[in-house]
């Protein structure tokens, strides 16, 4: 769920990476954590998609006008700050069988490449790393607007990917519980002008 | 019907077939053809039987460990043959406290180093190891103490139930696989129970008390360090439950019926520890962060 959460986070940031923009636009934005949010949802039981996410996170977007080879896209998400709405799962969640939060407080992602899609969506291939293990995930991004706020610019997206959990040694309950995680990613990214 | 994979892998390969591990080489070890006869060995191959009944469960329920182990838990499976091993020999060597004292020393070291050890850190990391080493192998002693006078059954069944509410503090604390190990765990002594109830002749000597100085409390640290609620001192009050059997002693039930004798030692252990495990069952809330401002 953290993997798919982390994949979310990154692919909003790297949908913001990715947006048309201005040469004044070029610069590092910062994740506005109050608008924006990493979601997850996952199977179980083979009925119903239970969903989750994580309450505290952070990140960059590096915007590159000049040469877009050069954009990136920086997540860290604090697994502890997994919330389900049930408190007695979400001490399951960030114990040893899951996140183990206390071995493994972060997960993170860091972008390699970012290609432009015939559907103007982006992909976004980096590395994440979850419970000690890297594994390189490609998200799905699409940009939803931007903004000239004053002082600030204002680019927000939403991505979607899928991860498989017990690719990061996350295999508890595999079976009752679904090994693809659905991770959405509403993101809103904000730099000074 | 066809069995679920998780049920299959938790219930079958988990717990049914080590306990059937252990039932099997406690009964052709012990040879339980012949039931009266005690034979030098017994505790060596009861200490066998609960390390290699267990591994099966640890590898049913986490895998094979990774070499070099990327978290504690993947120690486990390690800590549980080093108990047998470490209970077999001082099973074997009884009375050869040079041997088994410094064995065990450095068991409890390298078990509380390895699992409490990554998240201590600073200053006070070596009073922390060594005090959790020391008090470890304190309790360990005075069960061996008190051991050499209770009835062996009951003293096989305070440890039991100690490894059993054990596992129930972690998963409690949001650790289903340590949890279930050490219900595992629980039931494998209980089985010794059992057949040292059955079997009077037969001896299981120190090897329980090895599997609950180095694994049981193996598990609790997991559970105090890693689970997200198992306080220290409920983990603690679990881990020398054991000796509330003491109360098999006391003057006033000295006299009782050795069936109420019993029964009241083991109300005391069952007590004191399930009082442990079910304090991990009530975490405390958690505040509400508001540490983010709002605005548009």
């Amino acid at each position: 769920m953290m993997k798919k959460l982390t994949l979310s986070l990154f692919s909003a940031l790297l949908a913001f990476t990715c947006l048309p923009a201005t040469a004044a636009e070029t610069g590092e934005y910062k994740i506005d954590t109050v608008h924006s949010a990493v979601t997850f949802q996952i199977m179980h039981n083979g009925v119903n998609y239970v969903p989750g996410r994580f309450n505290k996170f952070d990140g960059k977007i590096v915007l590159n006008m000049e040469d877009p080879a050069k954009n990136e896209l920086d997540i860290n998400i604090d697994t502890a700050s997994i919330y389900t709405g049930n408190m007695k799962r979400d001490e399951h969640l960030k114990g040893p069988d899951f996140f183990n939060t206390k071995q493994f407080p972060k997960a993170t992602f860091v972008s390699k490449n970012i290609k432009l899609n015939e559907d103007e969506s982006y992909s976004v291939t980096g590395d994440l790393t979850m419970l000690g293990k890297t594994n390189t995930v490609t998200l799905k991004i699409k940009m939803t607007g931007k903004n000239d706020g004053g002082d600030d610019l204002i680019v927000g997206g939403w991505g979607e990917f899928t991860l498989k959990r017990s690719l990061f040694g996350m295999d508890y309950g595999v079976g009752k519980i679904g090994d693809d995680v659905i991770v959405t990613m509403h993101i809103q990214a904000v730099k000074k002008k | 019907m066809a069995i679920d994979a998780f049920i299959f892998q938790l219930v079958v390969l988990g717990l049914g077939l080590p306990l059937l591990v252990v039932a099997l080489i406690l009964a052709v070890g012990w040879r339980m053809w012949k039931p009266s006869v005690e034979r030098h060995s017994d505790p060596t191959i009861a200490s066998w039987a609960l390390a290699l009944g267990l591994s099966v469960s640890v590898v049913a329920i986490q895998g094979w460990p990774p070499v070099p182990a990327v978290v504690t838990n993947d120690w486990l499976l390690w800590i549980v043959l080093a108990a047998g091993l470490i209970g077999g020999i001082t099973g074997w060597w009884q009375r050869r406290a040079f041997i088994s004292t410094p064995l065990r020393m450095v068991a409890v070291g390298v078990v509380v180093y390895l699992t409490a050890g990554p998240l201590i850190q600073g200053a006070d990391a070596i009073w922390w190891v060594g005090g959790l080493m020391l008090a470890i192998a304190l309790v360990w002693l005075l069960i061996d103490f008190q051991s050499r006078g209770l009835p062996e059954p009951l003293s096989v069944f305070s440890l039991a139930t100690a490894a059993g509410f054990g596992g129930m503090a972690v998963l409690l604390g949001g650790t289903a696989k340590l949890g279930q190990i050490g219900g595992v765990l629980g039931l494998a002594m209980g089985l010794l129970f059992l057949a040292l109830a059955l079997f009077p002749a037969k001896k299981a000597t120190g090897a329980p008390a090895t599997f609950h100085a180095l694994v049981t409390s193996c598990l609790l640290l997991n559970g105090v360090w890693y689970a997200v609620y198992v306080p220290l001192w409920a983990a603690a009050l679990v881990f020398v439950s054991p000796l509330a059997a003491s109360v098999y002693f006391l003057p006033g039930i000295k006299h009782l019926p050795w069936w109420l004798r019993w029964g009241v030692a083991m109300l005391a252990v069952l007590i004191l520890a399930g009082i442990g495990a079910a304090v991990c069952n009530f975490p405390p809330e958690a505040p509400v962060d508001e540490s983010h401002g709002y605005g548009y």
